[in-house]
């Protein structure tokens, strides 16, 4: 199966705390973190850092669906923070699409953790996703197919890299349940290769 | 608008920041009216531009649909302009919420690219009364660091030209879109190329900074923005803040916008020409912009050069001001002073500003002249410490240090009794 | 004085009820609460259903316009899905513009029907290019207590049933529109989704169909739709990480649910007209 390219370009803006330019394939996003930054008193949560989501598309204002994107991201990056360090602060994680070639949710997930590992905020562990699409074959595949309509359905699987586990799970179209299964597997064997590519990243950037 | 996050401009940045423009020197090192470095890079899709004018970095996106249109002008079609300061770019910018800055940057842009007919809006109407292309360009600012205006108008006018719409066949009833497999799209017509052109004003007119950067912007007294095309035809003039400036000075700083404002017309022209025969070969689009290494990383060794350099302090000597009706070329320096200008690494120079008397108060250094030598480890004076032994006082510690032992003008710390 | 010690470790509270296998209303926790689905009742709406899952109300109704295909496609009408949650639903939701959670929510209730498949546009089309209908679909909560999504596909699908699409005349060449209102056709539901949603207590016990008590003390939700045999949605918006063993396992627990939403919504339609 050929495998998603994966590339960077850390530190890419100079006001934000952590930012990337990453590159899943030809899927592009760019992510900027602040934190921890000072928090509106309303937000404010006393025993642990507000973590906040911005997703903004490329054209149009944004709308009910980037609402989405953003409570997923947020919840997320949450779990993965240590967000009981920095009470009453607020953690801004900030997504801005450049290019989508059907990648995007996995993409900006990418981004966000690598915004947060270039940042140097404390985590718990770091987070990858990966897109598995289903073609009209009944096939699984890694890559995104060219013409839209042969994708049947369409799998964004988060991974945790500590012990492996499924953090978060987004999936559009219909499937059963063993290709849920199969799917599931194929993009836990790809998952290995994301935080390698981040690893390699850091060790490279030093 | 919240300010919970902006940052405050000091006031020792501010009277460092106008100390430096009164020797005629910029904190980034380029001349008063010298701009950053201009970086056009497009997409994979039409009418997706990413502009960096040094550090400042902006990222549009043209997109169309079909639209009835206004019946004031049934024969036209629509243009729609959306500059987003978006949470990234600074943290004190707030999503979802339109603050003063955001209308006047909206409001500057859309004088600039609409009011100025650049566009060909007849050209879009696909039937009279019925059916227009409306083409909505989005503007999002990624990162912050001065001029944003400028860095808009020219990936707004990148993004517009780079941009193809698809064909479209109305015969009578049937009215058909075609994909881009079946026909070409057409790009847009394009009668003038207008950008803007900004300058920061200070001390009513007395320096005049082309295209400032973040901290320049804060602590500018005005700002006056001109929008010139190719042709050198005015498209929009706007001089805001708390200046008076006289009518010559706008002129004179117009004419000097002129030249500039065609160079980058240029550039945006070769941009385009350059992408299109990338594009038959690669469709990358912006993951060509991550293996890239930022050469602007290099400028921040320069602040570490500026730190070395020091002057003998000229009590007698003062800095004679200059009436403000000879302020005619601010860009050329005083005869008196001398300079001195080095290449530091590619695309990276330094200037050096010498005392006539004393040469030797000013340490010049060695550059090197090689391009692979990035890096030249500098040594920082170590200040001298001094220790106080007050041991024998009611005070917990039992030393104090004295920073800056050195300095005779620093006051002494009074022993506790 | 179980009520104070609720309200100072409502987490304490819920372990112990947890660790003798059992949930503070009762429940074991694979058991989902009782469903009342009631169809049609709202005669100023095409079509309309009230769902009540345990104490959680949604009410949905159905409105249908005409409009104009967009010019992209001709052949299709459009659906527009909207999840309000008022205050007057819960405490934590001020009146205003729609909260986060409500447009999370809603665009949530939008995939799951594009997924599902059970409203096909093209079905909605009158004249190609020219007149379609856009069925408005308002979902309002009147008692949040957890899993308003599985309230709201429920109340979904039975207004769906009782939508009734009056015959329109229309006349291309003199732009003629004849509105039937005597002669309706009902419109085509193409399949059944049905929605589970489960929440992870304390990253370890998955507990189905939470009560807004138990959706708010826990750290992470998870929301299966299933659509007859096949899935159309699983949804885990981050939250505790879970084995894929464990998924599976929510996956299953699921699949029970269908055949019973299946029956309840034949036996609640049978006695309308």
């Amino acid at each position: 199966m050929e495998a998603t390219k994966y590339r960077c370009n850390l530190d890419i803006l100079s006001r934000p705390d952590g930012s990337v330019l990453f590159c899943e394939g030809k899927t592009t996003v760019i992510a900027g973190l602040y934190g921890p930054v000072e928090v509106k008193i309303q937000k404010a949560h006393i025993d642990k850092a507000t973590v906040d989501c911005h997703y903004r598309p490329k054209s149009g204002l944004p709308g009910v669906e980037d609402r989405l994107y953003e409570s997923f991201i947020r919840n997320t990056c949450e779990t993965s923070l240590v967000a009981a360090l920095f009470p009453r602060s607020a953690v801004l994680i900030m997504l801005q699409e450049m290019q989508n070639d059907k990648q995007l949710i996995s993409c900006a997930v990418n981004a966000a953790c690598m915004a947060c590992l270039s940042s140097g905020i404390d985590m718990k562990f770091m987070f990858g996703a990966v897109t598995a699409f289903l073609t009209k074959d009944e096939e699984l595949v890694l890559t995104p197919p060219i013409i839209d309509k042969d994708i049947k359905a369409l799998f964004v699987i988060v991974f945790e890299s500590t012990e492996g586990r499924i953090l978060a799970c987004h999936t559009e179209g219909c499937f059963s349940k063993e290709q849920f299964n199969q799917a599931v597997s194929i993009c836990e064997a790809q998952c290995i290769n994301v935080f390698k590519f981040f690893k390699q990243t850091l060790l490279d950037n030093k | 608008m919240s300010n919970i996050r902006k940052t405050i401009v000091s006031n020792c940045e501010k009277t460092f920041l106008l100390k430096n423009l009164a020797e005629f020197n910029r904190l980034d090192g380029r001349a008063f009216d010298e701009f950053r470095k201009v970086e056009i890079e497009f997409g994979s899709d039409w009418g997706c531009c990413f502009v960096s004018l040094g550090k400042t970095k902006v990222i549009a996106q043209v997109s169309c649909e079909i639209q009835q249109p206004k019946s004031s002008r049934p024969g036209e079609g629509i243009l729609n302009l959306n500059v987003e300061l978006n949470p990234i770019a600074a943290p004190h910018f707030e999503a979802d919420r339109q603050s003063n800055e955001q209308v006047q940057l909206n409001r500057l842009l859309e004088k600039c690219l609409k009011d100025s007919k650049a566009i060909d809006l007849e050209s879009l109407c696909i039937k009279n009364n019925e059916k227009v292309w409306a083409i909505r360009v989005d503007i999002n600012v990624l990162n912050h660091e001065g001029n944003i205006l400028d860095c808009a108008s020219i990936a707004a006018l990148a993004a517009l030209a780079h941009f193809r719409r698809p064909d479209v066949t109305c015969d009578g009833e049937e009215f058909v879109i075609h994909s881009i497999k079946q026909k070409d799209p057409i790009p847009m017509v394009i009668h003038h190329y207008p950008v803007c052109i900004t300058y920061s004003v200070f001390n009513s007119g007395l320096y005049i900074l082309a295209d400032p950067t973040l901290l320049e912007e804060n602590v500018a007294d005005a700002f006056l923005s001109i929008g010139l095309n190719a042709y050198k035809e005015l498209c929009g003039l706007h001089l805001g803040g708390k200046a008076d400036l006289s009518p010559e000075i706008i002129i004179q700083t117009a004419n000097k916008a002129a030249a500039r404002a065609s160079s980058v017309v240029q550039q945006i022209k070769d941009a385009i020409e350059q992408n299109n025969e990338i594009r038959r070969e690669q469709k990358d689009g912006f993951c060509r912009l991550a293996n890239k290494r930022d050469p602007v990383e290099l400028v921040e060794e320069l602040s570490v050069y500026l730190d070395q350099w020091s002057t003998k302090k000229k009590k007698n000597k003062r800095k004679s001001k200059e009436p403000k009706d000879e302020q005619i070329e601010q860009e050329v320096k005083e005869p008196d002073i001398t300079a001195d200008i080095k290449p530091l690494v590619a695309g990276t120079a330094v200037l050096v500003p010498k005392e006539n008397d004393d040469g030797d108060a000013i340490k010049v250094w060695d550059t090197s002249e090689s391009e692979d030598d990035a890096v030249e480890f500098v040594e920082l004076p170590h200040p001298k410490v001094e220790t106080v032994d007050i041991a024998d006082t009611d005070s917990e510690e039992e030393a104090v240090i004295v920073l800056n032992a050195d300095q005779k003008t620093k006051k002494r710390k009074k022993r506790l009794t | 004085m179980a009520e104070q010690y609720k309200s100072l470790h409502p987490v304490k509270y819920y372990r112990d009820y947890l660790s003798h296998n059992i949930r503070p209303d009762g429940r074991v926790f694979d058991t989902f609460r009782p469903v009342i689905l009631n169809t049609g009742s709202i005669d100023t709406a095409d079509g309309s259903a009230l769902s009540k899952l345990g104490q959680t109300t949604v009410v949905c109704g159905i409105k249908a316009e005409l409009c104009k295909p967009k010019a992209e496609s001709p052949n299709k009408g459009f659906v527009v899905p909207n999840l309000d949650l008022p205050p007057l639903c819960s405490p934590k939701f001020r009146p205003g513009p729609p909260s986060d959670q409500a447009q999370v929510l809603s665009q949530l209730i939008n995939d799951i029907i594009e997924n599902s498949q059970c409203i096909d546009l093209t079905d909605l089309c009158i004249f190609p290019d020219k007149l379609a209908w856009c069925l408005y679909i308002d979902f309002i909560c009147l008692d949040f207590d957890g899993s308003v999504v599985d309230a709201c596909i429920i109340a979904l699908v039975g207004a769906l049933k009782t939508v009734k699409l009056p015959f329109v005349d229309y006349d291309a060449a003199l732009d003629n529109i004849q509105v039937n209102l005597e002669n309706t056709r009902p419109l085509p539901v193409h399949s059944i989704p049905v929605s589970t949603t489960f929440a992870i207590f304390d990253d370890k016990i998955i507990l189905a169909d939470p009560t807004v008590e138990e959706e708010n003390l826990c750290t992470g939700i998870i929301v299966i739709v299933l659509k007859d045999d096949e899935l159309c949605c699983v949804h885990k918006p981050g939250g505790s990480p879970l084995s894929s063993d464990e998924l599976l396992g929510c996956i299953e627990k699921s699949k029970k649910k269908v055949p019973l939403m299946r029956d309840l919504l034949k036996t609640a339609l049978q006695d309308v007209g």
